[in-house]
């Protein structure tokens, strides 16, 4: 709700990375006397100062047991983002990372979008790339140059991956600043770069991306979000004119450069087609975005995270055009009108009632929201009323996701947090550049708890992309992260979890080999589990490609409906046991009338 | 691109660089300027001294006086210094401490903000205003249901008065709590019917409580009593198209969106603002004056935005209104050092010497790392013949200009990116 005062305080600590055209003298803006800098106060009697300005994270026993395994598992990979002290935007948003079978061997691998030497500046003695790290036996391997993904000159931010060409394998696009790269696998664990063949290669300054089937003609379509109109030569200086008081420069003082979207020709190539589909009617600062069918009406629409801009909802009219309701709706806005800073996003049925919510992260003196679907085209704000608001107001939100982290059957979410502005401590006494993840647990009554900071969790990071992926195969998730300008993390799920897991893969008809946009309804006695198959969520990153309910051994047979892409009707599987189980599209019953 | 540099410091280009320096200026972040009608006077003028107070009172007491005017004003930073040389003195006087727990809560100093709230209702636990300025500050912090147990005795004590009950009514809505919240938005509403935000909270509770046609109807009250309420038309937007009333809907959408426009001024102005550089840059004066006065059109309580008009008006020698720009800036903004030297040109100008020292002096004084001010300095002490001192202010100039942030940085012709 509107808070004059809270407006005010976020008004004074925007200072820190607002100031538009700036050269020398921000400080005619300056945001008031650093913390770090205010006149002592006189010494005056002591008393209780709650400790941390936040609710943010209560301490206490764990939830969930959480396992850095990283260096143990051989996730070695570090984010460079190029910062030479020109406080550049780019340097801050790097960057993302992506879960996909990149070799075919059936098990997932993971892909680390680089950053590396901004454009223009000269590249670092040992040149930062990419990392592809091979899913070997429950480690993982780095294959970057094997596979033919050591591309050094791309100044990366998001990824995604899917069968474009409908091969039966994976490509992977990769969102970044001055054109995308597109790599074509070509089904040996090698990839080729063919953005410009492929018409993909754009401009500009593309951050995420997904695949999904617009127009259902079984080919996987690519939206990519773009951030601003970005000039590297234009030196803007933001912040107060101090030694070590330069910040980054705040979206607003740019033009929203416009997303793209591009129409699968059907053999893997694209034709850029965002004016046919309607999607060049208006333009945000896109960051993150995630595609499925919010209005249930069997087409997969689009939700776009945008930053100082309102967030987009693009229903999808069923003919691959679509049309923007998301203020009518009810999603594009904080609780008070106004438009946030949208970090990431991710889309689940957080409360089992068959309808896709929507999650998005903001910036820090802001909430991040929860939006409700209610099923009648519209969504009810539900950041109060759930308990994810407070303990957001003080944190910078990227990569998110909704996952079952404890297998109860309800959705718990993360929150990979980190601020934007590395000297924020110059500005404020309270927030922090390098900020705890949060781990929100579904208490089934619409509200969630914030689990408490323990192992991992008790850290801070500066937390970009962020998915869930169950890389030892033991059924429950965990968590892949990647950083700004830090090495990326994997975090085990250490349990305990309360009933089993059914890990559904899905294998769609040709060429929608992962069945992208397919529903999956499990129902067991008195409840109701959904999950949507999808590739882009989070911030500029992708996911265990799984199913993941949670189920009690003594409710089997589980019966599964899955409406797959393109078809009117569900079909039905019975599932004998808990455990992995791969369904294949037209072997299951079809509901007789 | 074309890289300015500041080397001749004796030429006339470097007031023309120096001008350029300050015409780059960022815009100033909204919400933290006074708002437009506040104190207008001039700098120099006032009844306390100088708006920023040259002369520091003379006793704590007087200091208080001053600090507490300067933050009524709408001055924080000026009034901080003035309030914390009275608390050295009181150091558990409650409405010092308050009001410096309210500038630290503006000024992202949370943990601070906190620390002062506390330690005022400690020395005075019926301190109302410290009381509501903790309970905001709980619930900005993300602790509403602490600042609801710090409100409650306060909403027990004083039960008709509004701002209580908006904050009770805001806390318990944020907290989840819709039909308590609900409650004391009413109550709120009860206690002034034209509280445009006592009729949103009441939107809100409703709606909340899933009864979504009385919360238009709420939205809607609040929106007639405050136009530029962008929750409540933000709302009315969403429930009318949810009951169906697709005009209703569109139309709120318009007025969502132009009151959207008004309260971003920053980015309406922007085009003005880069021609207005362009045009002050290229030395066309009246052409970056044109684009000046229309951001001071729309915005007239942007201190830097006036400032940038004093200087296109100084640079066609219409000194008068020049001085009366600075000084509509410094009112508005009392710590604005580069206001402060623009002053200071201005009366060097005009050959009042005295004055012209005591504005660059402030303006070194609010910002010790500021060069402009020294090489300033340097040229009247050097006109009165006083060698040493000038040299030492020269050398000073010199320093901080190599440590400043902007000392090794090209200043970006904004035509240079044309075509590209």
């Amino acid at each position: 709700m509107r808070r004059a005062g809270r407006m005010r305080r976020g008004a004074t600590l925007a200072a820190a990375f607002l100031p538009v055209l700036a050269l020398g003298g921000a400080t005619a803006c300056r945001p008031k006397t650093p913390a770090a800098e205010k006149p002592s106060a006189p010494a005056v009697q002591a008393v209780a100062t709650a400790a941390p300005a936040s609710g943010a994270t209560p301490s206490g026993p764990p939830w969930i047991a959480w396992t850095d395994v990283t260096e143990e598992r051989g996730v070695r990979f570090r984010h460079v983002n190029g910062a030479r002290g020109k406080k550049q935007m780019l340097e801050t948003l790097g960057s993302g990372v992506c879960v996909f079978d990149a070799d075919g061997d059936g098990r997932q691998d993971l892909y680390f979008v680089q950053s590396g030497a901004l454009p223009g500046d000269p590249p670092a003695p040992l040149v930062p790339r990419a990392a592809l790290l091979r899913h070997a036996g429950g480690r993982f391997e780095d294959v970057t140059e094997a596979a033919g993904l050591a591309d050094t000159g791309h100044y990366g931010f998001g990824c995604v991956a899917g069968d474009i060409d409908g091969d039966g394998d994976r490509d992977l696009f990769v969102a970044g600043f001055g054109g995308n790269r597109l790599y074509v696998n070509q089904g040996n664990g090698r990839f080729e770069e063919r953005a410009r063949a492929a018409g993909v290669a754009g401009g500009g300054w593309s951050t995420s991306a997904t695949f999904f089937d617009a127009d259902r003609d079984g080919d996987l379509d690519l939206y990519v979000a773009r951030y601003v109109v970005y000039d590297m030569q234009q030196d803007l200086y933001c912040g107060e004119n101090r030694p070590g008081y330069r910040t980054v420069c705040h979206p607003k003082n740019f033009d929203a450069e416009p997303d793209l979207f591009y129409r699968n020709r059907g053999d893997g190539t694209f034709v850029e087609a965002t004016h046919p589909a309607g999607l060049d009617e208006h333009s945000g600062k896109g960051l993150g975005v995630v595609a499925g069918d919010i209005d249930g009406d069997g087409d997969d629409d689009l939700y776009v995270a945008n930053d100082d801009t309102p967030n987009f909802l693009w229903r999808n009219r069923g003919d691959g055009t679509f049309e923007e309701i998301g203020q009518a709706a009810g999603v594009a806005l904080s609780e008070d009108g106004v438009p946030q800073a949208g970090m990431g996003t991710d889309m689940a049925d957080y409360d089992n009632d068959g309808r896709p919510d929507l999650f998005v992260t903001n910036l820090a003196e802001e909430t991040n929201e929860l939006y409700h679907n209610d099923g009648d085209g519209g969504f009810s704000n539900r950041t109060s009323a759930s308990g994810l608001g407070p303990p957001s107001l003080l944190m910078l939100g990227f990569g998110t996701f909704f996952f079952d982290a404890d297998f109860d059957g309800r959705l718990d979410l993360f929150v990979g947090n980190g601020h934007i502005i590395d000297n924020i401590a110059q500005y404020s006494d309270t927030i922090t550049f390098e900020m705890p993840s949060q781990l929100y647990r579904n208490r089934a009554d619409g509200r969630f708890e914030v689990a408490p900071a323990s192992g991992p969790f008790a850290g801070r990071y500066v937390v970009r992309g962020a998915v869930p992926f169950d890389f030892d195969d033991d059924g429950d998730e965990d968590i892949v992260l990647s950083q700004n300008d830090r090495i990326a993390l994997l975090w085990r799920n250490d349990g305990p979890a309360v009933l089993r897991p059914l890990v559904v893969t899905l294998e769609g008809r040709p060429p929608n080999h992962d069945a992208i946009g397919a529903v999956a309804n499990l129902e067991t006695a008195g409840s109701r589990q959904t999950r949507f198959a999808r590739t882009g969520m989070s911030y500029g990153s992708q996911g265990d490609r799984r199913l993941f309910f949670a189920v009690d051994p003594k409710n089997a047979p589980f019966h599964l409906l899955v409406r797959w892409p393109g078809d009117k009707a569900a079909e039905r599987f019975d599932i004998p046991t808990p455990g992995p189980v791969t369904i294949r599209q037209g072997t299951g019953q079809r509901p007789t009338r | 691109m074309r890289a300015v540099t500041c080397d001749a410091i004796s030429s006339p280009r470097v007031r023309s660089c120096l001008g350029l320096l300050v015409l780059l200026l960022a815009a100033c972040p909204r919400g933290e300027r006074p708002t437009p009608g506040g104190s207008q006077a001039a700098p120099g003028q006032d009844e306390a001294g100088p708006a920023t107070g040259i002369a520091a009172p003379a006793t704590p007491e007087a200091a208080a006086v001053e600090g507490m005017r300067l933050l009524r004003s709408g001055a924080p930073e000026a009034a901080e210094p003035h309030l914390l040389r009275a608390l050295a003195a009181h150091p558990r006087d409650a409405r010092l401490l308050e009001a410096l727990g309210q500038i630290d809560a503006r000024t992202n100093r949370f943990r601070q903000a906190e620390t002062m709230f506390r330690q005022a209702l400690d020395a005075s636990p019926d301190s109302a205003g410290a009381r509501l300025g903790l309970a905001k500050l709980l619930g900005d912090t993300g602790r509403d249901a602490e600042g609801i147990e710090v409100l409650a005795p306060l909403v027990k004590a004083h039960p008709d008065v509004l701002p209580v009950r908006l904050e009770q009514a805001r806390l318990l809505l944020k907290n989840g709590a819709a039909a308590e919240g609900l409650a004391a938005a009413r109550t709120a509403a009860a206690l002034d019917a034209r509280s445009a935000e006592a009729q949103y909270l009441v939107g809100l509770g409703l709606e909340g409580t899933g009864g979504r046609t009385a919360a238009l109807e709420a939205f809607e009250r609040a929106a007639e009593l405050d136009p530029s309420h962008l929750g409540a038309w933000s709302h009315i937007q969403t429930l009318a198209a949810r009951l169906g009333r697709k005009d209703e809907s569109n139309r709120a959408a318009e007025r969502h969106a132009a009151a959207l426009l008004r309260s971003r001024v920053d980015e309406r102005v922007r085009g003005h603002r880069v021609k207005a550089v362009e045009a002050f840059n290229r030395q066309d004066y009246p052409a970056a004056l044109e684009e000046f006065q229309f951001i001071v059109k729309e915005d007239p309580s942007d201190p830097q935005a006036q400032l940038f008009l004093g200087s296109s008006l100084l640079a066609l020698n219409r000194r008068e209104e020049a001085r009366a720009a600075i000084e509509r800036s410094l009112a508005l903004d009392p710590r604005g050092e580069r206001a402060w030297l623009e002053m200071g040109r201005l009366l060097a100008y005009e050959n009042r010497l005295d004055e012209a020292m005591q504005a660059l002096r402030k303006a070194s004084e609010i910002n010790p790392e500021f060069p402009e001010p020294h090489y300033f300095l340097a040229g009247i002490l050097q006109a009165r013949g006083d060698g040493e001192a000038s040299r030492a202010e020269m050398q000073r100039f010199e320093e901080l200009r190599r440590r400043s942030p902007e000392g090794g940085m090209q200043v970006v012709d904004p035509r240079g990116s044309e075509g590209r």
